[in-house]
């Protein structure tokens, strides 16, 4: 038998959840406000919580993060037979997914496959097509001497959409890792288009063997 | 291939305007490659690409014939 009837109504199965508790029983009223101040309700995917690049949080699993800033890494081929300045590796930097003020973030590592007592060069470029022919010199690493068996560098790329332009430290200099902007040069950046990253090779002997053992590319906006 | 076509102190190269630096830089980085210097890039350029429809087998040539 239900208990705290008021004018005939029970309040504990009141359906209009409008009657007050009596000295007895909480009313439904009561527990409705109750729960309403202390839990929260149902919660709608992109509504009451938000997604993570349109994923729903909802539901029991788990969700991986990519952490990874990383436009791409890449792992080259090797270089060897030519005197040329070779393609190695490259990286697309998709029309429409750089925004204002991005930074890129090049790292680079070129090793020495086999061969001895020659020089190998690495540098990177920029160019609208994968393809040496036309590229923009954007960064010379320092090059691996006789002895050297690796060789690794880093450059920042700044990009600033609103002018449509990429600046980068001297494009044809070895840098340290701090500088002005005295030394940077700025080259013309359409973010509408595609480009590619490269990364090439030069060796000074036919008979040695290189390639870049890896390409790294971060954004960071 | 691209064809390079000259215009007064540069070039234009792929629906792109490039001015030569003021000392008409350039280095031969291979038998067939070359590193030309404009005002604000360096520009790799090899014997694929013709200059006026013109082709070449040597980069001194190409080069001596872009600087023309």
């Amino acid at each position: 038998m239900s208990q705290g009837f008021t004018k005939g109504t029970p309040i504990d199965t009141d359906p209009t959840l409008s009657l007050n508790s009596d000295i007895v029983v909480p009313s439904q009223k009561a527990v409705k406000s109750y729960l309403a101040a202390n839990y929260q309700p149902t919660l709608v995917s992109g509504t009451s919580i938000k997604t993570i690049n349109s994923t729903s949080l909802l539901g029991s699993g788990n969700i991986t993060i990519n952490g990874n800033p990383s436009l791409g890494i890449v792992t080259g081929i090797n270089i060897t037979g030519t005197l040329a300045v070779s393609k190695s590796a490259s990286v697309l930097i998709p029309a429409n997914s750089i925004t204002q003020n991005t930074v890129l973030e090049v790292l680079s590592r070129a090793i020495r496959v086999s061969g001895t007592g020659s020089t190998i060069y690495h540098d990177f470029y920029i160019n609208t097509t994968d393809s040496l022919t036309g590229a923009t010199l954007l960064g010379t690493f320092n090059p691996l001497t006789s002895t050297n068996t690796f060789g690794q560098g880093m450059r920042q790329l700044f990009i600033d959409t609103s002018v449509n332009q990429l600046s980068v430290v001297f494009s044809g200099a070895t840098i340290g890792t701090d500088y002005v902007n005295s030394l940077t040069s700025t080259i013309t950046f359409n973010p509408s288009n595609n480009y590619y990253i490269i990364f090439a090779v030069k060796l000074f002997n036919t008979g040695d063997t290189s390639r870049t053992q890896f390409g790294l590319i971060k954004k960071y906006v | 291939m691209y064809n390079i076509t000259k215009i007064d102190g540069g070039f234009i190269l792929n629906d792109t305007e490039y001015m030569f630096d003021e000392f008409r830089t350039h280095n031969s980085i291979s038998e067939t490659q070359a590193h030309v210097y404009t005002t604000n890039s360096i520009i790799l350029l090899d014997l694929s690409c013709t200059i006026e429809s013109t082709s070449f087998t040597d980069i001194n040539s190409f080069l001596t014939n872009l600087y023309i």
